[in-house]
């Protein structure tokens, strides 16, 4: 084609004008400026009609009914030029210096009588001007947050027309949009402060807008784009809020927040094999643990490896939980359980409620070791059999439950339990369930039941109903390993009952070695795992210690090196305790002292590695390695204070009986991609001709009956028939038929 | 073969029936008889008669079909005379005005005829929408379409005709501002918008006419008939008593802007063509300044050459001039 001139390519219509500046913003400069007068005018035309029309909208009904309908056109021409002005808006950023604040003022103080179009124009327009860095996310979300609060309050969600809930969404998907897109990369710190102080404003009013916060917050969680403790003191103060809907929505972020972020974050080729870790934790928890398992040991290390290698990913944000992240949870959880639960107030939440925030207070307590005393005689109310939803309360219940409570309190609860829920005349699902729970108290707080009650406990292992007799069993498991004296004789198991004849022998006191009171256990201090390098030291001697090359990272070389530290450099300053310890041991081999010997207490462990040596990275890939190893122990059952108690194993296994229908379901079910049992020879897999084996089958027996092959057989010795019989069976069963 | 009485049957469902030429074809088995039997029968007929309420017809102006917003346009037209003192005119010149930038040029000539028509009746009627007016005016001014464009002149001729003091008080700088838009005459000193340089030389006649309307707007709006007559007196500004009397205009604090709706803009940032139609054009000296400073000097340099070229624009430029001459050699 011809070159022509600029004249030529008149635009006539927006769309295609706009592309013409955007090309070359100074030749069309004039023609700008005239869509930019044109935009004013229009503008002008509508500050006139459109609000005069809403303002005396009583007074002349059908004049303002045909002025609003009569406004469309130029309503559609006007949202053409606002998208046309955003659209080329930096390219001339002096003509249109007052253009994102006009927008904004019509958007924020007219928005009442706009028409729905319009206004998702402006705040579409509004969000372009931000992507193009005309105006700053700050100011974007200054104009966002009061339309957000300005339509979910009722008056404005009820005029006609509004379109409340649309924009609301529309809004809130912006808004988050925005937050996520100032938050790729590094994070946006000044943006996110200024964005949570809006949210911290919104909850301290006393009306229910604060959702707006609570909403936003925890989307942001989920996303992983707010993770730190401000986020979190959010929820909290969202959590105290008077306001119903706005504590419920705190309480379950609380609960169920970073499960969701896990959620999120995580791939779904996960669930695709078919590792059913929690039945056999379940299994491992119950059985007594034998050296049998070794299959089962074996998957669960390949799991544990699984998972530690998910998580080792980087997914950009903190993985602390929420609960972690807490910054007075000893206050929160008071103020908690004061304002929503035993309180006037708590009228105001319905069971499930209750029953949200009694799983949180008691979640907090668990993690945290609180002392929220009132809350263990808050649960008595509720623990009975035909409470609904009990088994969510009694674990709860079980959660709230941790050594440093005093023991006075958790027994009235456990013995509550025993006799509500635990005796004979109750179905055998609510004794299991009572058994259960007051096995996870007494994991948690050895000191909650008494030796009369355990025992009477107890006796319920014999019971026909497998899941009572379980727990029961159970129960006796755990206390064996935390108290066999608690136990009947009978009970103790052998190594428990040796060591205590042990001890009787010597006459040691056999209170001492009871669980006490404000002994606090298994609180691991100092390096993770350390007790256990400790440990492996001592087994492997202690030749290599000095190595220089120990600091190069190198993983392979770790177990080379146990053969290669020949030489050892004494330094005059350092002391080897490792070698008397050896050398105490000798003297004397009692049984209990080794089994103490191996126990390594880690705060020992810390003391004796930590102050002689510095750690090298080739300890640390050791360090890593032992862990891994005591992951899989604790998958096979020693539980952290941390973890959940999941309300539906509570009752334990039940079984019904199956109904005919359910068990020719669950027989179809297995038929399900299988074939037909039977003889596959008439099958063929191939086509393909008859074979001549076939052929001869088929042959007239009375053509056959004078061949060789026939009457040799009749002609045979005994001798030989007995050898082909024989040959023949051989054949057969080799062949698996 | 069948043969019991029932074994027939049954063969009998499944045979053909034979067509016959001159015969009705048999009727299906399952054939339904729709016929019934009534004793009157009404038909809800299209209402024909002629329609005398005049507020259902203005709905038709919204109508998408151009032919009919002419054709209603022409029937008000006519019916003008009767209905000028009534009520319905405000919803009329509602629905009407926004046809200013109607697509269709038939729609827009039509509309020109109505609004002299109310004009010549009563100017009264005209006067009270004029803010409107002007808004419309200028929107078509500045609208894409070259035809609306240049058709806005002559709305803005007819309204001068009519109730031009008013249009000067109200937006004298605005309407001189899409004037210069429309004539293509770039303000900046810059460069002729592209739009312009080709209109300008295809349509001699269409420039002629929007010089025309310049002169009009001048000579309304800078021309004092009453200073002229009892010219010598131009110490009005400084007399003071003055201040304290009921004054002329019907609204002399306009531009204080304290009742009208508009979005507040920092000063600081504006650019100068919004400044220049922010400014009060209340009164005659007002237009002569804001004339002489802002437009004076684009204004003679335009017309000059356009006299050179000569032709119709020629002849209208050359009046410009002298108009412009006889204003300033007064003040």
């Amino acid at each position: 084609m011809a070159r022509r001139g600029r004249a030529a390519i008149l635009p006539t219509n927006i769309i295609l004008l706009q592309n013409l500046v955007k090309r070359d913003p100074e030749s069309y400069h004039e023609e700008f400026l005239q869509q930019y007068a044109h935009y004013e005018s229009l503008r002008d035309i509508f500050m006139l009609q459109g609000l005069a029309g809403s303002d005396n909208a009583g007074g002349a009904g059908d004049s303002n009914g045909s002025s609003g309908s009569g406004t469309s056109g130029s309503t559609s021409q006007l949202m053409e030029l606002i998208g046309f002005v955003s659209q080329v808006c930096f390219c001339f950023p002096k003509e249109t210096a007052n253009f994102p604040n006009e927008l904004k003022q019509l958007v924020l103080e007219h928005h009442k009588s706009l028409p729905f179009e319009l206004k998702e124009k402006i705040i579409s327009s509004l969000m372009m001007l931000r992507n193009k860095g005309v105006i700053s996310a700050e100011q974007l979300i200054q104009t966002m947050f009061p339309l957000l609060i300005a339509y979910s309050s009722q008056g404005n969600a009820l005029t006609v027309n509004s379109h409340a809930r649309e924009l609301r969404q529309m809004i809130y998907k912006n808004l988050i949009s925005l937050l996520k897109s100032c938050n790729t990369g590094s994070k946006n710190q000044k943006l996110n402060r200024s964005t949570q102080a809006v949210c911290f404003n919104l909850l301290e009013q006393p009306d229910s807008q604060g959702i707006w916060a609570a909403k936003l917050t925890r989307e942001l969680w989920r996303r992983g784009i707010w993770d730190d403790s401000r986020t979190v003191e959010i929820m909290t103060q969202a959590t105290l809020h008077g306001d119903v809907k706005i504590a419920i929505s705190g309480v379950m972020f609380f609960l169920d927040a970073d499960k969701e972020r896990e959620a999120n974050f995580e791939d779904n080729s996960e669930d695709e094999d078919g590792f059913d870790l929690d039945a056999l934790k379940h299994k491992m928890q119950v059985n007594k643990k034998t050296g049998r398992r070794g299959k089962k040991l074996e998957t669960a290390i390949k799991t544990y490896k699984k998972k530690s290698n998910g998580s080792a990913q980087d997914n950009g944000f903190l993985n602390f939980s929420a609960i972690h992240l807490l910054r007075d949870p000893q206050g929160f959880a008071e103020r908690l359980f004061n304002q929503h639960l035993s309180g006037k107030n708590n009228n105001r939440f319905d069971l499930d409620q209750k029953i949200s925030l009694m799983q949180l207070i008691s979640r907090m307590v668990g993690t945290h070791k609180l002392m929220v005393l009132g809350l263990y005689t808050y649960f008595l109310k509720y623990l009975t059999p035909k409470q609904r939803d009990v088994t969510k309360i009694m674990s709860a219940c079980a959660q709230a439950c941790h050594e440093m409570v005093p023991p006075e309190n958790l027994q009235v609860m456990v013995r509550k339990i025993a006799d509500e829920f635990v005796s004979d005349g109750v179905a055998s699902e609510v004794a299991a369930a009572g058994l259960n729970t007051i096995k996870e108290i007494c994991s948690r707080a050895p000191l909650a039941i008494d030796d009369t009650l355990l025992q009477d406990l107890t006796e319920y292992k014999t019971s026909k109903a497998k899941g009572v007799n379980m727990a029961a069993k159970s129960l006796v498991t755990l206390y064996r390993e935390i108290a066999p004296e608690m136990l009947k004789k009978k009970d103790r198991g052998k190594t428990a009952a040796m060591g205590l004849q042990e001890a009787k022998r010597e006459g040691k006191d056999l209170k001492s070695r009871r669980p006490q009171f404000g002994v606090e256990t298994g609180n691991v201090e100092g390096i993770a795992g350390i007790e256990l390098l400790a440990k492996w030291k001592n087994e492997n001697g202690n030749g290599n210690e000095d190595d220089e090359a120990n600091w190069e990272v190198d993983e392979e070389g770790a177990s080379e090196e146990d053969v290669e530290g020949d030489w050892v450099t004494m330094d005059s300053d350092k002391e080897y305790d490792v070698d008397m310890s050896d050398s105490d041991k000798d003297s004397d081999l009692d049984l209990s002292d080794k089994e103490e010997e191996t126990k390594l207490d880690p705060e020992t462990a810390f003391r004796e590695l930590a102050s002689t040596r510095v750690l090298t990275p080739a300890d640390f890939a050791k360090l890593n390695e032992l862990r891994t190893e005591e992951g899989v122990a604790k998958l096979m059952g020693i539980k952290k204070n941390e973890e959940l108690v999941d309300s539906t194993t509570l009752v334990g296994p039940v079984k019904y009986k199956q109904t005919r229908e359910e068990r020719i379901q669950k027989i179809v079910e297995g038929r399900e991609g299988r074939e037909k049992y039977g003889s596959r020879k008439g099958n063929r897999d191939k086509a393909h001709s008859t074979t001549n084996r076939e052929k001869a089958r088929k042959k007239n027996f009375v053509m056959m009956i004078h061949k060789r092959s026939v009457q040799g057989k009749q002609k045979m010795s005994l001798r030989d028939k007995q050898k082909v019989l024989r040959q023949h069976i051989t054949k057969q069963k080799k062949k698996g038929h | 073969m069948p043969k019991t009485r029932k074994q027939k049957l049954k063969v009998k469902d499944f045979q053909k029936k034979k067509l016959k030429v001159g015969k009705d074809k048999p009727k299906a088995s399952n054939a339904t008889d729709t016929s019934f039997v009534s004793k009157t029968i009404s038909i809800r007929n299209q209402h024909l008669g002629p329609e005398t309420d005049l507020t259902k017809r203005i709905q038709l102006l919204k109508h998408h079909n151009s032919t009919v917003k002419k054709e209603t346009l022409q029937a008000f037209q006519k019916m003008v005379p009767r209905i000028i003192n009534t009520s319905i005119m405000t919803p009329l010149l509602n629905q009407c005005i926004p046809l200013i930038c109607d697509d269709s040029r038939q729609v827009r000539s039509s509309l020109i005829e109505l609004v002299d028509e109310i004009g010549l009746h009563d100017a009264q009627v005209l006067k009270l929408h004029c803010k409107v007016f002007v808004l419309y005016i200028n929107m078509a001014m500045t609208h894409i379409m070259p035809s609306i464009q240049s058709s806005s002149t002559s709305f803005l001729k007819c309204l001068l005709k009519h109730c031009g003091d008013e249009i000067c008080n109200q937006a004298f700088a605005k309407i001189m501002l899409g004037l210069f838009n429309v004539l293509g005459w770039g303000r900046s000193g810059k460069n002729l918008s592209a739009n312009a340089a080709q209109n300008q030389k295809r349509n001699s006649k269409q420039t002629a006419e929007h010089l025309e309307t310049l002169c009009e707007l001048i000579r309304h709006g800078c021309t004092d008939k009453k200073n002229l007559q009892s010219d010598g007196n131009e110490e009005i500004p400084n007399y003071l008593p003055n201040q304290h009397l009921i004054p002329d205009c019907p609204q002399p604090y306009e531009h204080l802007k304290l009742f009208t709706k508009q979005l507040k803009n920092k000063q600081d940032v504006t650019s100068a063509d919004s400044v220049v139609s922010g400014f009060s054009t209340q009164d005659v000296r007002a237009r002569q300044l804001i004339l002489k400073e802002q437009f004076l000097l684009d204004l003679l340099k335009h017309s000059e050459s356009l006299t050179k070229e000569g032709g119709e624009p020629g002849k209208w430029a050359n009046a410009l001039k002298q108009l412009l001459d006889s204003t300033f050699q007064d003040v």
